[in-house]
């Protein structure tokens, strides 16, 4: 009897301390809910109901800030979703498919190419943003593995309470209001922009000491193609029409030459700026970096018709299912376009991305 | 299960008082040779906060530009007003990071700012043409031999690039064919 009140004393003590950890962990961690949102992009997928995408986006925010996921359901009846995430490094994108498809297996992956030029993990901050949000697995303890920084431990992403213990002095409304789920801030995966800064003259590009990617982003290219492959996917590798930091020629005749050995489609939309109708003094938000929502829905109607026309993409508008999901969807777009513009009216930037210039 | 609920609370004494951020002190910012998104041409997201840029700058490489120092994270407002109108400007937010980098153009070398706690400091210069040399008198187009003479042979190399260490910066040429094609003086995180 008196063993049994132990070990029941017992189990509750454990279950009452792994909960408390479980709690302080959730309060502690960064919420990413206003100000820097990126960091919700990647969890954010999993609360999609329907995970059966035709086209599943990878890469930073050349995808999450390009491409208009709701355009290209209203002009072709595509359904997509942007897995990216701030300086998505070609590792991280490379796991995030091989999660990706432990839930579905798209008819295509657009990949799009800038971070080629990272041989090896950059910024703690941006690992951060990449795998915080993903779902404990073994193949998110592989792309730790492979991201994290010198002296970095896989544990200190393992149990965020680790890193993010000392933030107590730093929590905000936000981290209780949002401690045990956080209000949807994306559009399958696509970060919306109502606000207008036009391009002017870019900075000059500067010389490079080597213009060749490294040899490990180009092993999880390798990887990514096979893995596409494998699958029966058709990946494309894009480079998203945006003018600074610089794309080299170099890079581009690298991808070039990596898309024709691998029988792969490349498309520079830097290139196809005029054909899709994108003007950089009305469609970019922050100078030429990334594009406004007006640029992101051109630039989707304008691949859309390629991806629709060459993989033969079953126009799903019909589909009731697929409508009733897609409407909601649209509603939520239009809602948030509409409350960034009346933002935007109101203080002159968007006060909720602190975009005050 | 005592046991198991002794390890449970050490775990979390450990966690109160361990694990402080790893910070990257004495590393390189990444060069704006790079050309990385934002934030990676800025230190600031990394400059520890007990440092002030203003301390950081006085040991370090320094360019001049018609008898105007300029110091790597020195304060960029009085060194920009001794400068003169840029013939262009250019400023980019990081992705997923606040605070600008700005980027200001003249005729022979550009200047790269990062702001920190609403103040700017310069983050880099990198010379565009012969016209302008270092102040130990090295321009581009010279020979890897002139390099070495003005700076000895205590160096980084990595294929094109030659890095030379100094206080809070450092100072970048890319050599291709024995002929220096890039100068770069960058402010060290």
């Amino acid at each position: 009897m008196l063993v049994r009140k132990k070990l029941i004393i017992g189990t509750v003590a454990i279950v009452l301390l792994l909960g408390s950890l479980y709690v302080l962990q959730r309060l502690l961690m960064p919420k990413y809910v206003s100000g820097i949102v990126e960091g919700s992009l990647i969890g954010e997928y999993y609360k999609e109901d329907r995970k059966d995408f035709d086209v599943v986006f990878l890469g930073d925010c050349e995808v999450y800030e390009n491409f208009s996921p709701v355009t290209l359901w209203e002009k072709y009846g595509i359904t997509s979703y942007i897995r990216g995430s701030a300086q998505q490094l070609i590792w991280q994108s490379y796991y995030l498919l091989e999660e990706t498809l432990k839930y579905e297996k798209p008819k295509v992956v657009v990949y799009n190419v800038l971070a080629m030029k990272y041989n090896e993990p950059q910024k703690e901050e941006y690992n951060r943003m990449s795998l915080d949000g993903m779902k404990l697995s073994a193949i998110k303890l592989k792309s730790i593995q492979a991201s994290k920084m010198a002296g970095e431990h896989v544990v200190d992403y393992l149990a965020p309470l680790l890193r993010f213990h000392s933030r107590w002095d730093q929590l905000s409304e936000d981290d209780f209001t949002n401690l045990f789920g956080k209000e949807k801030l994306f559009n399958n995966g696509y970060y919306m922009r109502v606000d207008v800064k036009p391009a002017g003259k870019v900075p000059r590009a500067p010389r490079l000491p080597d213009y060749r990617f490294g040899t490990n982003a180009y092993s999880y290219l390798d990887r990514l193609t096979k893995l596409c492959k494998d699958n029966g996917i058709e990946l494309v590798l894009v480079k998203a029409p945006t003018i600074y930091p610089n794309w080299y020629d170099e890079w581009d005749t690298q991808m070039e030459q990596y898309a024709a050995a691998h029988d792969l489609t490349y498309i520079n939309f830097l290139k196809h700026m005029d054909d899709a109708g994108i003007d950089l003094q009305t469609d970019t938000y922050d100078a030429g970096l990334h594009l406004n929502v007006y640029g992101a829905e051109k630039l989707a109607t304008y691949f859309g018709a390629f991806l629709a026309d060459t993989y033969r993409l079953q126009d799903h508008r019909t589909d009731e299912t697929w409508s009733g999901i897609w409407q909601k969807k649209i509603d939520f777009y239009d809602r948030m376009k509409q409350d960034q513009l009346d933002e935007l009216a109101k203080y002159g930037y968007l006060k909720r991305y602190k975009a005050e210039t | 299960m005592k046991k198991a609920s002794i390890g449970l609370i050490a775990l979390l004494m450990l966690l109160s008082g361990c694990g402080n951020k790893p910070t990257e002190e004495g590393a390189a910012s990444p060069s704006a040779l790079s050309q990385t998104e934002g934030a990676a041409t800025s230190p600031a997201a990394s400059t520890p906060a007990s440092e002030t840029p203003e301390q950081a700058s006085d040991d370090g490489f320094v360019f001049e530009a018609n008898g105007i120092s300029i110091p790597m994270h020195a304060k960029a407002a009085p060194i920009l007003d001794k400068l003169g109108k840029p013939q262009s400007y250019f400023e980019s937010q990081a992705c997923a990071f606040p605070g600008l980098n700005k980027i200001y153009q003249y005729s022979s070398f550009d200047v790269y700012a990062y702001e920190k706690d609403g103040v700017d400091y310069i983050a880099s210069v990198i010379l565009f043409d012969d016209t302008v040399t270092t102040k130990e008198g090295v321009t581009l187009f010279n020979k890897k031999s002139d390099v070495i003479k003005a700076y000895g042979d205590k160096f980084t190399n990595n294929l094109n690039l030659y890095v030379y260490d100094q206080g809070k910066s450092q100072l970048r040429f890319v050599i291709e064919n024995d002929q220096v094609t890039s100068i770069e003086y960058l402010a060290k995180i």
